[in-house]
């Protein structure tokens, strides 16, 4: 059950993670990437990210909030670690 | 971010830097021991080609357990442990706790080896623990945790070292927060590729942010399990206790139940582990088993229980050794339930990760290796900016020679049990570390004969062929393929047989640089922003 309720809770977070790696301005300037024209919902995507750390706390499930986080670190380092494509 | 004056950055910087360039390199081989040390157990089933399929606390083991009895000295009834080995084999040691030839107190009685099938005595060795002979089947466990716990340094020296290398995580970690200015806006900053310092600067910082507060756990635990016994524990005895250290035991770990010598009939393990298998109580077979004076009226038994996947903490449950009625749950510090007693399970938890099945392993050992990677970028960073210093340069080789010598030197010790133990079982010991030994030595010739230039492709190039050369000395020795493993269900053994091999090819693959090419290719470094190297 924790390993199911981890995947799914670092699903989540992965995929808020992709947007705020999509959207980072200074991620943009540096590979000259044209510049975030519309609104960026950086607060609520780090809201969303980290919301299902919040429900596994909730849920009293220990063992996938643990788990949750120690791979959201691995997570986000892979996730900014790939380069925007030329 | 952090404000701090320019004075102060530069003396952070100097104790971020110094501190790793001088023990960075034995903090590497700590943590990357640590990361293969979380799949211990897989890699020592995996060593055997499988342990027997029989639980030996399915079977009815009373008979077993009275001969075996009878056959040695009463003093030794003292205390009982029983445990499966590495291969299958039920291990029983009787013994008593005593003082040895220095002083100390230490375990001495006889242990048994039982085949898991017959529970026929395979071997009976007698004498203090430490000095017993080795159990052939456990050893390369064994070898990797010493070298994990205490760099095969004695004790408590090796402890002492370790904890000062975790402290010393803890000391890079936290001063490279401060340090790191724009550690949020640079959260999302992929390691450019405009010159080669800035590259490996960018790549030391994203991977140490988002690993930082995992590297404070890891080093304080770290730190925490090497001291706690060595210093912890007298420093509490003299501060709270008057120097009554036996005092702070009793306290800290709970006082022992009134003795009482009375002759009285052992009521039987097999009733306790019948009990201890309902769901009421652990629902699951222990992995551990301690009688406490047995064939007397104060007689005990204390099981002790693994995680499963909807479980974070090992459970130990205690049992009258007389009548076989449950006592309860034994709490690990303490008498009762406590934050403390939680506290310290949550470290063994944050440590090992062995605590949610095999998800929490994986994510432990990547975690670890992310360690690895931010100790060996940061010392490369050093180096790098000192291109100038032929000293330097020269010194640069040890960071190609401990990063890859330590997995190769694994890798060689891993082959000279393999075969050790396929033909000569005896000899494992000799064999496991005289492979470790012939992987460092190489290692050291490849690091100091090899051009700067290939250092590193020449490494990987060994290694890759080394690790990819290890199932095959499994099954060569073993005599048993990868499909008989699979059919006999050592789900293990084909796990770390494919995981070496496709860690193997990865590492070849690296070797070429076709990872590197395709990244050049897919950037665009001439228009990469330059950004001040701090």
């Amino acid at each position: 059950m924790s390993t199911v309720a981890t995947l799914l809770a670092l699903t989540v977070s992965l995929v808020s993670l992709l947007y705020l790696r999509h959207v980072d301005a200074k991620r943009r300037r540096a590979f000259h990437l044209p510049v975030w024209g519309t609104k960026r919902y950086s607060t609520q995507a780090w809201v969303l990210c980290l919301l299902p750390g919040l429900v596994l706390l909730g849920m009293a499930m220990y063992a996938a909030f643990i788990m949750w986080f120690a791979a959201f670190s691995l997570v986000g380092w892979i996730v900014a670690l790939k380069k925007p494509v030329a | 971010m952090i404000r701090v004056s320019k004075e102060k950055t530069r003396r952070l910087l100097d104790i971020h830097g110094w501190s790793g360039v001088l023990l960075g390199l034995a903090l590497y081989v700590v943590v990357f021991t640590g990361a293969v040390v979380v799949l211990i157990h897989e890699i020592g089933e995996w060593s055997v080609s499988g342990h027997s399929s029989v639980n030996v606390f399915d079977e009815e083991i009373d008979t077993t357990l009275e001969t075996l009895a009878a056959d040695v000295d009463p003093q030794y009834h003292e205390d009982v442990s029983l445990w499966q080995g590495t291969s299958g084999q039920l291990i029983v040691f009787f013994h008593k706790h005593t003082k040895n030839d220095e002083g100390k107190f230490a375990e001495k009685g006889v242990r048994f080896i039982l085949d898991p099938e017959t529970m026929t005595v395979v071997n009976r060795e007698e004498g203090f623990q430490d000095d017993l002979p080795e159990i052939a089947s456990g050893f390369l466990e064994r070898f990797f945790l010493d070298l994990h716990i205490r760099l095969h340094a004695p004790n408590p020296i090796g402890l002492y070292l370790t904890g000062l290398l975790g402290l010393i995580l803890l000391i890079s970690a936290i001063s490279g927060f401060i340090l790191h200015r724009h550690l949020i806006k640079d959260i999302f900053l992929s390691p450019r590729l405009s010159s080669r310092l800035l590259n490996t600067r960018d790549r030391h910082n994203l991977a140490g942010t988002w690993g930082i507060i995992f590297s404070i756990l890891l080093a304080f635990t770290g730190a925490f399990f090497s001291f706690a016994s060595t210093i912890g524990l007298p420093v509490i005895a003299i501060t709270a206790f008057g120097g009554d250290q036996q005092k702070a035991i009793e306290t800290v770990i709970g006082v022992p139940e009134k003795e009482d010598p009375t002759p009285a009939k052992f009521v039987g393990l097999d009733t306790i582990l019948k009990q201890v298998k309902q769901e009421n109580i652990a629902g699951s077979q222990p992995f551990f088993v301690v009688i406490t004076h047995l064939g007397r009226a104060d007689a005990q038994v204390l099981t002790t229980h693994d995680t499963n996947e909807d479980t974070m903490f090992f459970k130990q449950y205690q049992f009258s050794g007389t009548s076989g009625e449950f006592l309860g749950e034994k709490t690990r510090l303490g008498t009762e339930p406590s934050l403390s007693n939680t506290l310290n399970a949550l470290m063994g938890v944050l440590h090992f990760g062995w605590f949610a099945g095999l998800l929490s392993k994986i994510i432990w050992v990547l975690l670890g290796l992310s360690v690895c990677y931010v100790t060996l970028t940061g010392l490369q960073l050093w180096v790098q900016r000192r291109e100038q210093s032929s000293l330097w340069q020269f010194l640069s080789r040890f960071i190609s020679i401990i990063g890859y010598g330590t997995p190769l030197a694994m890798s060689t010790a891993t082959i000279g049990f393999l075969i050790s133990y396929a033909n000569y079982p005896e000899q494992v010991t000799e064999w496991t570390i005289n492979g470790f030994f012939i992987g460092t030595l190489a290692s050291f010739a490849i690091g100091l004969l090899i051009k700067r230039a290939q250092l590193n492709v020449s490494f990987q190039y060994v290694l890759g062929l080394i690790v990819l050369s290890l199932p095959l000395v499994r099954i060569v020795s073993s005599e048993q393929s990868l499909l008989e493993s699979f059919t006999q269900g050592h789900a293990n053994v084909v796990g770390m047989d494919l995981l070496l091999m496709l860690t193997g090819v990865l590492i070849l693959l690296v070797s070429t640089g076709v990872f590197q090419q395709q990244l050049r290719a897919k950037s665009k470094p001439q228009k990469i922003e330059e950004v001040e190297i701090a």
